[in-house]
């Protein structure tokens, strides 16, 4: 098993995880004390940056492991 | 049900078979034909058979609903089949990389005409949820998602129905215990008109689905989801798919259409393949998978199912261990 096919490994359980983490969150949310429509939309928004940061944070790991793997790799058939 | 639904999908993958051996001469014939550029002397092949899945998609879906009176699998068939469309209209005349994603939103409005949308997914660790606000933006977004990242993961010989097999497969059993019958058989539907077509398509590829095909898949993943309220858990199963797709987009910098994109994520010599050594070169799971070494087409296509069934049943692991219901 090459970098290449351990990368993209990587790439798929960690994209689950961060599944997983943003979903941990949403519950937190929803266990909270919700007072009105503007709160939850407020809660919902946070749930959705949370995300959105972590998505981003998930792509510049994957990235760069992608750049290291590939200018380092032997590059030979 | 069981009878009902092993013959509407041996009526889908015998239409399948029999258009795939009309409409592949005629292409022939006719010159619609397109070069598969990952190999050396870059063949042509017939371009595109998304009406030979498509069709016995919607045939299949029709005898289903005569049989059993379930209107999910017409909803389904409707909603995929406005996506093909539109993939039909992209492979004739190609549509722009901004139109394209906004039009795929409209399978979406096919199903909420149809009351087959019910706002109340499963989603893991939270259990049934209820989001009567929220959930019509992100439903209209999925679609168009698993539209556009089924699109992407068809660059290579079989990589998109392989990959669709193990991604799916897994699921069968999250739809039995949820007593989704009528998902079940449009998955059942979709995974015979597919057969076919996937015998074709693997490398040496015979055929080339086309936007048609691809964004008619996607559409059709994503209405089951919707109509079993499964979103979630669909959506874990296409993270190859959801890979691809956003690692294209964020390192371009968005929607933009192939011959838009200066540098391509992967080089060729004799047959083989690797990832672009520019480090401004797009990231694709195809590039991710040859970061290190040259592949072949066909181990690449392997290694890219191999991860399809390790999100499928990841999906379906998670789906019986982490969602309460």
């Amino acid at each position: 098993m090459d970098k290449g096919t351990i990368l993209s490994i990587y790439a798929v359980i960690s994209g689950w995880f961060l599944i997983m983490i943003a979903l941990l969150l949403t519950k937190l949310i929803l266990s909270s004390d919700q007072k009105g429509f503007l709160i939850s939309a407020l809660y919902v928004l946070m749930g959705l940056t949370s995300l959105t940061l972590a998505l981003a944070l998930w792509y510049m790991s994957v990235k760069k492991l992608f750049l290291r793997i590939k200018l380092s790799g032997p590059g030979g058939t | 049900m069981l009878a009902e639904m092993t013959v509407a999908a041996s009526v889908a993958a015998l239409i399948s078979e029999l258009m795939h051996r009309a409409m592949v001469p005629r292409y022939m014939r006719r010159g619609l034909l397109s070069e598969d550029i990952h190999k050396t002397g870059r063949p042509k092949v017939p371009e595109p058979l998304g009406p030979a899945v498509y069709l016995p998609f919607l045939i299949a879906s029709i005898i289903f609903y005569a049989l059993t009176g379930e209107i999910a699998a017409i909803a389904v068939a409707s909603s995929s089949g406005l996506a093909f469309l539109i993939g039909l209209l992209d492979d004739i005349s190609p549509l722009g990389p901004e139109t394209k994603p906004l039009l795929l939103i409209l399978p979406a409005l096919v199903l909420i005409a149809m009351y087959q949308v019910i706002p109340r997914p499963y989603l893991p660790i939270v259990g049934r949820a209820r989001l009567y606000y929220v959930y019509w933006p992100i439903m209209l977004a999925l679609f168009t998602v698993f539209s556009n990242a089924v699109n992407m993961m068809d660059s290579l010989n079989g990589m998109m129905p392989l990959s669709i097999y193990a991604s799916t497969i897994p699921l069968v059993p999250v739809l039995i215990s949820l007593g989704r019958l009528d998902a079940l058989a449009s998955l059942l539907i979709l995974h015979s008109s597919l057969l076919p077509y996937c015998i074709r398509n693997k490398y040496p590829a015979k055929v080339f689905g086309g936007d048609s095909n691809s964004l008619f898949i996607g559409s059709a993943l994503a209405s089951i989801s919707v109509i079993s309220n499964t979103e979630a858990i669909f959506g874990i199963a296409l993270i190859p798919f959801l890979v691809s797709g956003f690692s294209i987009i964020a390192s371009v910098g968005g929607f933009k259409e192939r011959r838009q994109i200066g540098r391509r994520p992967v080089i060729l010599k004799d047959g083989m393949i690797k990832a672009n050594p520019d480090p401004r070169a797009p990231i694709s799971l195809i590039a991710i998978i040859t970061s290190e070494k040259w592949k072949r087409e066909p181990d690449i296509v392997r290694e890219a199912a191999t991860l399809s069934l390790i999100s499928g049943t990841l999906a379906s692991i998670t789906f019986f261990l982490l969602t309460p219901h």
